[in-house]
């Protein structure tokens, strides 16, 4: 164990860091995700950070050159990185000509990032007096800032990419990394982190991340409503949430606040009326009256609807120091299923690229990651006045239930023992074994043929 | 008739259909569509549409720049609903001319006329919102459960959703599904819905969890095998408004011109003629009037429950 000399004595001595692993598979992971120390702390960093900024008003200019190394720490060199991912936009223009949407230039840029990030996090951690780095705390920790700018595969971007970002703030934060801060300090980084977010939603028309349409709060955003409402609390004599609708007020506060900077940004890129296009908004200012009844609104949805929505959690991976896999009660590791095979593999996809990124859905996806052996469960099929449910019950099970698949060629999966403590040496006895025999023999024979047309590995 | 002519002009101006009407709507509708086939035949000319997702006021204007129904034969390939705000309306509209001209329009169904994803994607949340109750949601389930899987124009020209599966290689057995069931999850049924064209050699996985990504050699023997000419199917925008691939052989055709309100693309239908030529008409989004539209359709209870 290298024994870190500044910051990791904010952890336990036997803390054990490294790269982070999938976890949530399922609507039954998310579940245990519900339990974890890793959502404890996230949920205690998200109301950290959105407390400090609350009543406060951002003046970027004014306050910019108050900000020093000496008492931010590490404030300046995130910044930095993030002004030189910005420049990478620059270098590296979208294609011309037609095409589908997202625009494929952006995978350039995500290579470029991903060529950088480890590297400059390890700087990063040098010039703040971490000396003798371990190899799984930058792996670790440089997760969270890599998959915070959107899905190179997919091209899109949504609210689990905003909550990584909240995850590398908050292990800088817990390495003591961020010492003294304020409201100020935390919009001015999480300024620096929209705009650069925003440009390569521009730059690159990337796409929603399992867009909902107008029926979701923001079409990629949703932490940045909760720092801006939070920091209109107490400011009710001048900004009321009903004000929210009216434009003027929006390019007055846009600089200022992360509610009007969200807004105003929805108006950049949507056009039609705001009451049809985002109904909720529209909802919250039309009928919530005071800031703090926004803002508590907008935290107990951002509980449902972010941190305990599968589509959007399964991308959250975890490691063993900053987000731990454990139950936050009992302090013991919480059912974990691992990758056996092809774990460092990208799964090879098609080039395309969609508009329907369906694939967040929850549509238990057949092909990245198979699993054994929960069922899959959902309610959403409610048998109503049609009858035909009974007479063909073998079709309609098969279409809500989970059953085991050989997947084509790869990614056989087990489930540890919770009693280990060890994070990364998980037994992976009988696996697979015996599933076949669950499924219909029409569905061994197609997948005999799949296994045939996919391709090998 | 008459019912559903009130039904189709209170539609055109966006206004509220009672839970009863819709009801009654839904019970026919399935009646009709139970006894069409799971591939339907359809003669030219005949207009073929993409996905709509709600966008009312721009499927009136595919309606008005194609002929309309009244003069016009029409397949539309699915996706009527999620993500747009006026989901219902557009897809009671599509019902209502199906039950007023049974022979006069087609509709295939989409990945999203299902449960599961319209539970996700806002059909289910506009229904509560503008019903305070699911029961609406439920009775276009029971539809959508009905839809054909395809149609097929005077056995040259093949429509569908998404498009091909490893499981089928002839028409017939896509004849041969039960289709009258939530879309499964794998299998023939889903991949129709799902799957999508790329520059691939052979079949590969799909980014989206369901169906397939298919290539030139598996549509030039889907063609061969059926002795068909084109494959026509929706499920991507394209920001042209339609995109053929292939050598002609398959053809991508969008219908929600500015897509959620952003997207800055086109929209297309397709015409076939008598000779099977291609025609495409091109529109642009409705130019938005601020007032129409929310503000007529009542809210009935708001998604604010987090905020009581």
């Amino acid at each position: 164990m290298v024994v870190h000399k500044k910051p990791l004595s904010a952890f336990p001595k036997d803390t054990v860091f490294s790269s982070p692993i999938k976890r949530i598979f399922d609507s039954q992971t998310t579940i245990y995700f519900q339990h974890s120390e890793a959502l404890t702390r996230l949920k205690f960093f998200v109301s950290k950070y959105t407390s400090l900024v609350e009543s406060k008003t951002y003046y970027p200019k004014n306050e910019a050159a108050a900000l020093d190394k000496e008492s931010s720490g590490a404030l300046m060199d995130v910044i930095e990185i993030l002004n030189r991912l910005s420049g990478y936009i620059d270098d590296i223009p979208p294609f011309e000509g037609p095409r589908r949407y997202g625009n494929l230039a952006c995978r350039i840029w995500h290579d470029k990032l991903n060529a950088v990030i480890t590297d400059e996090i390890t700087n990063l951690l040098r010039r703040n007096g971490v000396e003798n780095i371990d190899n799984g705390f930058v792996l670790e920790m440089t997760y969270y800032i890599q998959n915070c700018f959107g899905s190179k595969t997919r091209l899109d971007f949504g609210t689990g990419h905003e909550l990584s970002f909240v995850a590398f703030i908050a292990a800088l934060d817990m390495s003591d990394l961020l010492p003294n801060l304020t409201g100020y300090t935390i919009m001015e980084i999480f300024n620096h982190y929209y705009k650069l977010v925003k440009k390569l939603i521009l730059t690159y028309t990337l796409e929603p991340a399992g867009s909902h349409g107008v029926w979701g709060l923001d079409d990629h955003f949703h932490f940045i409503y909760l720092l801006g409402a939070s920091q209109w609390i107490g400011n009710e004599k001048i900004i009321l949430p009903k004000d929210m609708l009216d434009k003027s007020v929006l390019n007055q506060y846009k600089d200022q606040n992360f509610y009007c900077m969200a807004l105003s940004f929805i108006f950049q890129v949507k056009s039609g009326p705001f009451s049809e296009h985002s109904p909720i908004l529209y909802d919250i200012s039309h009928n919530v009256k005071h800031w703090s009844k926004v803002f508590k609104g907008l935290m107990k949805m951002y509980d449902e609807e972010v941190l305990n929505k599968y589509p959007v959690v399964q991308h959250f991976w975890f490691g063993t120091g900053f987000f731990p896999w454990i139950d936050t009660k009992t302090e013991k590791p919480l059912p974990a299923y691992e990758i056996v095979e092809d774990s460092q593999e990208e799964l090879e996809t098609s080039h395309n690229t969609n508009i329907d990124n369906d694939i967040t859905t929850g549509m238990p996806n057949r092909t990245a990651y198979t699993k054994q052996p929960i069922t899959y469960h959902t309610n959403l099929h409610t048998p109503t006045i049609m009858t035909r449910n009974e007479t063909i019950p073998s079709t309609i099970n098969n279409a809500f239930s989970r059953k085991p698949q050989t997947a084509p060629s790869r990614t056989i999966t087990s489930m540890a023992p919770p009693s280990s403590r060890t994070f990364n040496n998980y037994t992976t006895s009988a696996r697979n074994l015996g599933t076949t025999s669950n499924m219909a023999s029409s569905r061994l024979a197609q997948d005999e043929k799949l296994r045939n047309v996919l391709p090998k590995r | 008739m008459m019912q559903i002519d009130r039904t189709i002009t209170l539609l055109k101006q966006g206004k509220h259909i009672t839970e009863e009407a819709v009801y009654s709507l839904c019970l026919k509708s399935q009646e009709l569509l139970m006894t069409e086939a799971n591939v339907t035949h359809v003669d030219t000319p005949v207009t073929i549409c993409g996905d709509i997702h709600g966008q009312l006021h721009d499927l009136l204007t595919l309606f008005d720049k194609s002929g309309g129904v009244e003069k016009t034969r029409y397949i539309f390939l699915g996706d009527f609903v999620d993500r747009g705000f006026y989901s219902l309306e557009s897809f009671l509209l599509l019902i209502c001319y199906k039950l007023k001209y049974p022979d006069r329009i087609t509709l295939i169904r989409g990945n999203h006329e299902t449960r599961q994803i319209t539970k996700v994607y806002g059909f289910y949340d506009e229904i509560m919102r503008k019903y305070g109750n699911s029961n609406v949601w439920r009775y276009c389930c029971e539809v959508f459960d009905y839809l054909s899987l395809g149609a097929i124009i005077n056995n040259n020209i093949f429509c569908v959703h998404g498009g091909l599966s490893p499981d089928v290689s002839t028409i017939d057995e896509i004849r041969a599904i039960d289709r009258k069931q939530e879309v499964p999850h794998e299998g023939a049924m889903c991949d129709l819905l799902w799957s999508d064209p790329d520059d691939v050699e052979k079949w590969s996985l799909s980014p989206r969890g369901a169906g397939f990504v298919f290539g030139q050699n598996e549509v030039n023997q889907f063609l061969h095998t059926n002795n068909v000419e084109l494959i026509a199917r929706a499920h991507q925008l394209v920001m042209e408004g339609y995109k053929e691939m292939f050598d002609g052989g398959l053809v991508t055709v969008w219908s929600a011109p500015n897509y959620c309100y952003r997207c800055g693309n086109v929209a297309a239908v397709l015409r076939i003629e008598d000779d099977l030529q291609r025609n495409y008409t091109i529109f642009d989004a409705v130019q938005p009037q601020d007032g129409v539209g929310n503000a007529i359709i009542p809210t009935k209870k708001s998604q604010m429950d987090y905020f009581l």
